[in-house]
């Protein structure tokens, strides 16, 4: 589980990524989910019964469709050439199809393959098989539907399809350029024939051609999509461990126009990176590049956000390369060969799509070739970042020494800060208008304030104490998940806050919102924000202190335990969820407090329904899910509780600490409690006892002063605090005071 | 990859694509002649990489799509990727900035190198409405392009001067090198853009491994 902890991206379904033997390399779902070489070890086994049921589903369809097309269709009977071919090559293996021709090329294909001769003793995984099989069906069918429509034409376009599919499934030893070139030339012919058949309407042309194209490249997925006789597999393993490597490269580096803490801008990029995962499981090119298309759209949007202009090639190449690092695309090397080879060669070359494909080769063809030039970086610098001995911080840091040599890059930006907290204020000003509008532009927002900094310090300034939160996402998180913090003032809500974000007090984001995406282990530590508001006149300046820390912890495993509330208190309910990642189907939980076991289970969630003190302690859970078909188990790291009385039993001290006083001195007490509830700003109580007698009427704060104190003052003394709202006392320990003589 | 029939009802797709520094106007150009817009808050594309227009001269119909590139430093070597089997390429330099006449200058020879004489050239100055900071004399600048078989032009997007004339005029001289190509070719049946010469295939007769000769695809 190791290799996982520095994965990042957002991740699809990891079934259709790796092999599901775990050797690393990629799995691919028509082949049940293995990579090439442990399909064909696989393969060798399951493919002879796998033979007998493919030929009879495949009989049965090739009787159904063809009656159902060639019914319609008697005298232009056409197959029976065809039919010849086949009979002969199936003939060596006891089955034989017997009547007309057989269009399924998938099944062809596996029936024909070179393990075909394999003696049938068990076969456990058809089902993984049937599935092509079924589609190349239905896209068979759709063909067949699609093309009926065409009337006479239609007959003899698929008559073509048909035939050609034949022809180069038959082909052994195709290379995967060849096979391009075949299906190139075919598509070239076709497209001329049809130009002649509908003249002066091209756009019904490439409509014809498009389910060409979807038709062909079904039949031929199994022997086109990163075949055998290409190396594209070993490259998309060497890219993909490119791109692994090159998780440290960052939007500034790469010149990209973007303002990631913006909500709207990062959800963009997200929605970018799904979509360019997502082309891995698009079969046909066409569908490939409407997810490329889509992917480029996001990233439009993404970088009209950040710069309220529209996008030009600068923008968007160094943002789509962005992309590709983070999302590290499955199998990128094959899927843009597929499309490059199979694709209709006018969308590719002229259209939009063909554009925006031309910019992702841009964008592999550069990652591939990235060095610290590229980056502006040091060769030094760019080695260690290679080497992961250092990391620089995350987009929105500065200010943050890095290595010496790049010194005059990061320069200038060191005495940014505070310069930013005066050139957020519109920008902070804005968002809320714009969350308003349900249109998000914050960080487009123009410096037009005209206040000088040198009021920024002003002493007659109030404060405040700032407070971080998690606002979506939990503190606990796995790496690659996203977590977002939220400052606030809550003791003075009103708009105009600049906030500036600390992660283990090195100065991040100057955003409200603090937006941990695809989260990296390193960002683990202490999250604190401060805030400032400025004025144009009197007071100037209200300072929001530094707020208590919120706790991040980004776990690189496989299982971690959390809880879903901020704040355990007595009385109160705790779930512990013991959390997998990706969370697959579990197997059982079992929860451990302070090292013993305390509950084994079928479900992620252990409820306290009240909570006591004496649920304190560490926690911890051990996993086990099934993934793939196989079982795995893990165990989470040490989780601690710790249960908040809802009101603190209080202390009573001494201020300064002593218990022997003077006579004639003054005396403070205080009572140090603390209400943990929901509810917040309730009233606490305080009295104060001397040997049983109180000493004055109830008050309500938390100091208690005898002046001039004499020897009668000598005594034991206690505190007791009082909620009225929820009608809890407690009383404090005893306090032993010695008042002495001069 | 202009592509029409051989009848007089044609439409031609040209690919042109846009190459220039960063701050010489490649963007602004565009938009421009696109839209008619320069530096507008109210831009309605989302983006100005790609964009097409559809023109008519002298009745025939031309498809433009024009390719913005990166003009980034670090994006040089990905050129060739763009430029592969466009029709024309426009190279816009700020007249008031020397180094981004020099980049338009490797750029030619690089598209030369590359696509030799079939591509277009349109040498651009842009920004002429800042002819008082101008660092790029017109005669070098026509007589270079006069030298590597291009044309110039001046430009100003912000004014909205030349601009129209500018894609006028490429679109007429791809026009004629199509017209060319087509008569060297032949009859010029070629209905397809992808300049592949592939064998006919004659009825339920396929020839798939009959693969085309000399046309293997650069990619």
């Amino acid at each position: 589980m190791s290799s996982r902890t520095d994965r990042r991206g957002i991740y699809v379904d990891q079934a259709a990524l790796l092999c599901r033997k775990g050797c690393s390399f990629y799995g691919n779902s028509t082949w049940g989910g293995l990579c090439s070489q442990c399909w064909r070890e696989e393969n060798h086994k399951s493919r002879a019964k796998q033979i007998e049921e493919d030929l009879a589903l495949a009989k049965r369809l090739q009787r159904e469709e063809e009656a159902a097309y060639a019914n319609s269709n008697q005298g232009e009977n056409s197959s029976a050439r065809q039919s010849k071919p086949e009979e002969k090559k199936n003939s060596h293996k006891s089955h034989t199809v017997q009547t007309g021709k057989k269009f399924l090329q998938t099944i062809a294909k596996t029936t024909l393959g070179r393990d075909a001769n394999v003696s049938s003793q068990a076969a456990p995984t058809t089902s993984v098989n049937q599935q092509p099989v079924a589609e190349s069906d239905q896209a068979t069918r759709q063909f067949i539907d699609y093309l009926k429509t065409l009337q006479k034409p239609g007959r003899d376009i698929f008559k073509q399809c048909h035939s050609f599919c034949h022809s180069v499934a038959y082909k052994k030893d195709l290379s995967a350029e060849d096979l391009s070139e075949s299906v190139q030339d075919f598509y070239q012919n076709l497209s001329e024939r049809l130009h002649n058949l509908y003249k002066g309407s091209p756009d019904r042309v490439e409509e014809v051609m498009d389910e060409v194209e979807k038709y062909l490249t079904l039949q031929l997925y199994e022997k086109a999509f990163c075949p055998e006789s290409a190396d594209d597999e070993r490259k998309d393993l060497t890219i993909q461990k490119r791109i692994r490597a090159l998780h440290w490269v960052t939007v500034q580096m790469l010149g990209a126009p973007l303002k990631e803490e913006s909500p709207v801008v990062s959800d963009s990029l997200d929605k970018a990176i799904t979509d360019i995962i997502e082309m891995d499981s698009k079969r046909v090119p066409r569908d490939k590049l409407a997810y490329v298309t889509r992917c480029s759209k996001h990233i439009f949007n993404a970088i009209k956000c950040s710069k309220r202009l529209a996008a030009s090639a600068d923008d968007f190449l160094p943002t789509l390369i962005y992309v590709v690092l983070r999302a590290n695309p499955p199998r990128l090397q094959s899927n843009i060969q597929y499309i490059t080879r199979f694709c209709n060669p006018k969308r590719l070359m002229s259209g939009e799509d063909g554009y925006y494909f031309t910019n992702l080769c841009c964008a592999m063809a550069f990652i591939e070739k990235l060095d610290a030039q590229s980056l502006n970086l040091s060769p030094e610098e760019f080695e260690l970042y290679m080497s992961d001995q250092a990391s620089p911080d995350r987009p929105q840091a500065r200010g943050v020494s890095l290595p010496s040599s790049s010194a005059p890059r990061t320069g200038p930006k060191v005495d940014r800060p505070e310069n930013d907290l005066i050139d957020w204020r519109d920008g902070a000003e804005a968002s809320v208008q714009d969350v308003l509008e349900g249109l998000h532009l914050d960080s487009c927002a123009p410096s037009t304030s005209a206040i000088d900094s040198d009021n920024v310090d002003n002493p007659s300034q109030t404060h405040f104490k700032a407070k971080a939160t998690v606002i979506s996402g939990n503190p606990n998180i796995f790496s690659g998940e996203d977590v977002q913090l939220d400052c606030i003032v809550p003791d003075e809500p009103s708009p105009g806050w600049i906030f500036q974000w600390f992660h283990n007090d090195v100065p991040i984001s100057a955003n409200k919102v603090y937006h941990i995406k695809n989260a990296r282990i390193q960002q683990s530590g202490d999250y604190t924000c401060q805030g400032r508001k400025l004025f144009k006149i009197w007071p100037y300046t209200r300072i929001a202190n530094l707020s208590d820390p919120v706790k991040i912890h980004i776990d690189g495993g496989w299982v971690l335990l959390r809880t879903a509330s901020e704040s355990l208190i007595t009385e109160g309910p705790m779930t512990l969820t013991c959390h997998i990642r990706d969370d697959p189907l579990l197997v059982n939980a079992i929860f451990y407090k302070d090292g013993i076991k305390i509950k084994t289970q079928n479900s992620n969630d252990l409820v306290f329904p009240s909570l006591s003190t004496e649920d304190n302690g560490i926690y911890s859970c051990t996993a086990t899910w099934v993934k793939n078909l196989i079982y795995q188990s893990a165990q989470s790291l040490a989780f601690p509780v710790t249960v908040l009385e809802r009101l603190e039993t209080p202390r009573l001290v001494l201020v300064p600490d002593q218990d022997q006083v003077r006579i004639g001195t003054n005396v403070v007490f205080r009572c140090i409690t603390k209400v943990n509830d929901k509810e917040q700003g309730l009233t606490v109580e305080y009295y104060y006892i001397k040997d049983d007698n109180r000493l004055a009427p109830a008050s309500t704060t938390d100091t208690f002063i005898i002046s001039r104190v004499n020897e009668e003052d000598t005594g034991n003394y206690v505190c007791k605090v009082y909620v009225r709202a929820l009608k809890i006392e407690r009383w404090s320990n005893v306090l032993q005071l010695t008042v002495l003589p001069f | 990859m202009a592509a029409g029939g051989g009848t007089a009802n044609r439409t031609y797709s040209f690919k042109v694509v846009l190459l220039g520094e960063g701050c010489v106007g490649k963007t602004s150009l565009v938009l421009r002649y696109c839209e008619n817009k320069f530096n507008d808050k109210h831009i309605t594309t989302l983006q100005a990489s790609f964009l097409t227009k559809k023109l008519n001269i002298t009745g025939k119909r031309v498809n433009l799509a024009i390719w913005d590139t990166a003009g980034q430093e670090r994006f040089h070597a990905l050129g060739p990727i763009y430029y592969r089997d466009s029709n024309g390429a426009i190279l816009v330099y700020d007249i008031t900035d020397e180094d981004s006449f020099q980049k338009v200058k490797n750029w030619v020879k690089e598209l030369r190198k590359m696509l030799g004489n079939e591509i277009c050239l349109c040498i651009v100055g842009n920004k002429i409405d800042l002819e008082k900071e101008r660092h790029v004399s017109v005669e070098d600048a026509e007589s270079y392009a006069k030298s590597v078989g291009a044309k110039h032009y001046h430009t100003s997007a912000k004014l909205s001067k030349g601009i129209e004339e500018l894609f006028l005029d490429l679109c007429k001289r791809m026009m004629e090198t199509a017209q060319v190509e087509e008569r060297s070719k032949g009859n010029g049946t070629s209905q397809t853009s992808t300049g592949r010469r592939g064998v006919q295939i004659i009825d339920d007769e396929p020839q798939a491994a009959a693969a085309a000769g000399g046309c293997c695809s650069s990619g």
